[in-house]
């Protein structure tokens, strides 16, 4: 019953998605408000139907309806139910459905929030979303449906399909049971039901901004309408993202046993070239708000966010990319890959013929090198930069090589650590001088004026670090870098609070939220800088001065990493209650003679694989990450991986600062009586 | 003659201004521009030296071009051939070509280890673990060098088990089919 009602919901969501495409269309080119009020109420329906769907898929799998193909594959009955759940977007047909659910609950919020105020733009909206929901939704229906079940043909043969065969009958649940296959025991982990939502909530939420783009490039309407609609969609899909690679990130560290969290995988770097251009935007559209200009270059920013979304999309779910992340091999890449390419080439060409007509043309020159939109432009052409060679390393010169060459040929870590570390550093100099310079023409003498207390502020910083024997150049200057541009951002912060303590008489608590309230997007802003910045310091310790070593011991016996040792002292096997073999070696870790703690690095065998689980010392210093990687029969010698990552916390720690910086800048604007004050030296310093 | 003076003068000012500005837009393509051209020779160069061909086992053993290249290469590892030495953690094993093209993966593993007449590859991976999934008919994915001796070592090894997690349809006897 769960599958039929399921399946019913999927194809009536998919009725009113084509329902309210072509509606949306009609009202369009036809001018009638009728049809477009039909089109909202047939959009609008999409995301409640979808929401039926999924909970009848959620409901299967928790209840283990083994006869549904999709509960089967991914579930046992020895699966706990925490992960029953996550076993939602478990594999291709699921995670599919969720797609397409999280897609129509973006369209859902944005009719309801911009009908009113965006009127005109909504034929082009709703068109442009209901067009992608209706295409995934009839990939989940043809292709990849989570509604199929299994059934036994009259010759004894099983069939998978959505409704019953001629002559088929269901087979016996309890055997389907027993043979079930059980969630892949890399998507065992906590941040898996965090992780794959939040990424794709970033990824699903570039439509909103795409759709209003292409509704402004149809409609002829270019003023700075769109860019108003479109801004806090753009920063809330952008922190969903990052979020999403973050928790990524955490999940491959603790999961995937290597002692890293960013291995420049396709799959990582196809959800890292959104959020590059994504960033691009956020900076480049102040410029159009503030300025007039950038119009044409803001329009492919976010063409090309939301096309980066579509191809990461096709890589990562048809099989073309090897990877840890990728679906298997499947038959709806070719229908994505036309997707994709009919939205890029249909979103250029309108860009093309509205440039062509001059709707696109700037209101203003640049002024100088040193002003701040000159900056933000730089910092914009190297995010193009990075996004271009990250690109090529993940998917460019692989497949060209393969239609051009004899042999393909691949890029591996080595290229990406040798061509993004300078682009970064570029990024993280512009970071800390575009907030020192004025709009317009800003002269070099007043940047250099800013620079000096953020200069003077990241001195000693270095000076200690180089005092505490870090005394490379790379590690002086990427530090240096990193630091003077969260000096600036917490420099701007104080100073616009010091200016109302002075102004007003107001506390500091009081200046502080007084300041953040009355410019959200700004202060927010800064508070984003300060967690890349805690991000940098993070990704520098631990990649510089990441040490590792490996060897086998008996029991009682040691290895020796820098100043820290680990002893074997004990190995064990138990069977946990999910049906996986628990290998446990009990080890000791000491730092100068003195015991800071004991771990259990372990292997856990799962039927499908073994899964290698570290154990980790935690602290603001460093992490000390051991792993089991192999044993011998009675467990009397084990091997050991110890890898040391110095500051590795400092990236989530970024990561919390980093989400706390968007929430305030995407919080919609109030505007409280204290905060309203304006006078002329405020205004001047916080302009 | 006043007026034509002041003329003169905001003339002469809009000039200066007009060649300013187009100064500081020269200045400000110039800084683009150099971006633009370190990114591309970062690009270029870290493509030049990054690099890796991604060959068969045939073409690494028929082509003496390939040796003492830094290349990548895939075949099916033979699991008889497996031997780990826990003190030096070195690995060594036996991989057989497997083809550039194939429909199943599976499939053409199980050939590639069954047929003798195949080309064969003895591999040594030093500094590592021994990883549970390296056994019979495992993919092996290695980045290293053939030496002058034919062995190859690799410094990257990258193992799947193309049976682990693909989608199944369930047993028709323990499905239910013994009913019948």
């Amino acid at each position: 019953m769960l599958a039929e009602i399921g399946l019913g919901a999927l194809l009536l969501a998919f009725v009113a998605a084509v329902t309210a495409l072509l509606a949306a269309l009609g009202a369009g080119l036809r001018k009638r408000d009728d049809w477009l009020r039909s089109a909202r109420n047939a959009a609008l329906l999409t995301f409640p139907l979808l929401l039926c769907s999924i909970s009848a898929l959620l409901l299967a799998l928790l209840d283990g309806h083994y006869q549904i193909s999709y509960v089967w594959s991914v579930t046992d009955p020895a699966t706990p139910s925490f992960y029953r759940f996550t076993a939602l977007w478990g594999s291709q047909q699921g995670s599919l459905l969720f797609w397409s659910l999280l897609l129509s609950l973006y369209c859902f919020g944005a009719i309801l929030l911009n009908w009113r105020e965006h009127r005109p733009l909504m034929p082009g909206v709703i068109a442009v979303t209901m067009a992608t929901l209706a295409f995934f939704l009839a990939l989940s229906l043809l292709l990849e449906n989570p509604f199929e079940r299994f059934w036994l043909a009259a010759d004894g043969a099983v069939l998978r399909s959505a409704f019953i065969p001629a002559g088929a009958r269901a087979p016996d649940i309890a055997r389907l049971a027993a043979t079930a296959s059980g969630l892949n025991p890399l998507l065992r982990h906590f941040g898996m039901i965090i992780h794959p939502p939040m990424l794709y909530l970033g990824f699903t939420g570039f439509v909103i901004p795409f759709a209003f783009a292409l509704a402004a490039l149809a409609s002829g309407d270019l003023s700075a309408t769109w860019i108003r609609a479109t801004r806090r969609w753009t920063l809330l899909a952008w922190m969903f993202l990052g979020l999403g690679l973050l928790l990524g990130g955490r999940w491959a560290y603790d999961v995937l046993g290597w002692g890293g969290y960013w291995g420049w995988d396709p799959v990582e770097n196809a959800a890292l070239l959104p959020w590059l251009t994504g960033t691009a935007f956020l900076h480049s559209v102040l410029i159009q708000e503030k300025r007039g200009m950038l119009r044409l270059w803001n329009m492919l920013l976010v063409i090309f966010a939301f096309s980066a979304v579509l191809f990461g999309t096709f890589a990562t779910r048809s099989g073309l990319i090897e990877s840890v992340h990728s679906f298997a091999r499947s038959d709806i890449g070719f229908p994505l890959f036309a997707f994709w390419s009919a939205m890029t080439l249909v979103a250029l060409g309108l860009t093309l013929w509205r440039q062509r007509q001059g709707l696109l043309r700037d209101e203003r020159a640049f002024a100088g090198l040193s002003g701040r939109e000159s900056l933000f432009v730089l910092n914009n052409v190297v995010f193009a930069a990075l996004f271009i060679a990250i690109f090529w390393g993940s998917f460019g010169a692989p497949l060209i090589s393969e239609v051009l060459l004899d042999a393909p040929i691949t890029l591996g870590v080595d290229y990406f650590m040798q061509v993004t570390p300078p682009l970064f550093a570029i990024l993280f100099l512009l970071m800390g001088l575009a907030p020192l310079a004025a709009w317009g023409n800003s002269s070099l003498r007043r940047l250099g004026m800013g620079l000096r207390a953020p200069l003077l502020l990241t001195l000693p910083p270095l000076a200690l670090l180089a005092l505490a024997g870090m005394r490379t150049a790379e590690a002086l200057l990427a530090y240096g870098l990193v630091t003077l541009a969260g000096m600036v951002a917490l420099i701007e912060i104080i100073r616009g609070a010091r200016a109302r303590v002075r102004a007003w008489g107001e506390t500091w608590p009081q200046a502080l939220v007084a300041l953040f309230n009355r410019n959200r997007g700004r202060y927010g802003g800064y508070v984003v800088h300060l967690g890349v910045t805690v991000i940098g310091i993070g990704v520098i310790g631990s990649t510089l001065f990441q040490a590792e070593t490996q060897r086998t011991l008996a029991r009682g016996e040691s290895l020796t990493l820098q100043n820290y040792e680990l002893r074997f002292d004990d190995f064990s096997e138990a069977l946990a209650n999910d049906g996986r073999l628990l290998q446990v070696a009990a080890v000791t870790l000491s730092r100068d003679g003195r015991h800071i703690a004991r771990l259990r690095p372990r292997i856990d065998v799962f039927p499908q694989q073994p899964m290698t689980i570290a154990g980790i010392h935690s602290s603001a210093e460093n992490d000390v990450y051991v792993l089991l990687t192999g044993h011998d029969e009675t467990g009397a010698r084990a091997t050991f991986r110890l890898t040391i990552n110095p500051l590795i916390n400092f990236v989530w720690w970024g990561g919390l600062l980093l989400l706390a910086g968007t929430l305030i800048a995407a919080w919609p604007q109030q505007l409280s009586v204290a905060s309203q004050r304006q006078d002329s030296p405020l205004q001047e310093l916080q302009a | 003659m006043t007026e034509a003076t002041w003329e003169k003068t905001a003339l002469a000012a809009r000039r200066f201004r007009g060649r300013r500005r187009s100064a500081r837009r020269l200045h400000f393509l110039l800084a683009g521009l150099l971006i633009l051209v370190a990114s591309a020779w970062l690009i270029l160069s870290g493509t030049a030296s990054g690099a890796r061909y991604f060959i068969t086992v045939d073409e690494l053993v028929g082509n003496p071009q390939w040796s003492g290249k830094t290349v990548r290469v895939s075949g099916a590892v033979l699991g008889p051939s497996i031997s780990w030495d826990p003190d030096s953690l070195t690995i060594a094993f036996t991989m057989a070509a497997i083809p550039a093209q194939f429909d199943d993966l599976a499939a053409a593993l199980h050939d590639a280890v069954s047929d003798p007449s195949v080309s064969r590859l003895e591999v040594v991976v030093p500094d590592q673990a021994k990883p549970d999934l390296l056994q019979h008919e495992a993919q092996a994915i290695l980045t290293g060098r053939l030496g002058a001796d034919g062995v190859f070592t690799a410094s990257e090894l990258l193992l799947k088990c193309p049976s682990r997690f693909e989608e199944a349809v369930p047993d028709p006897a323990i499905a239910g089919h013994a009913d019948l």
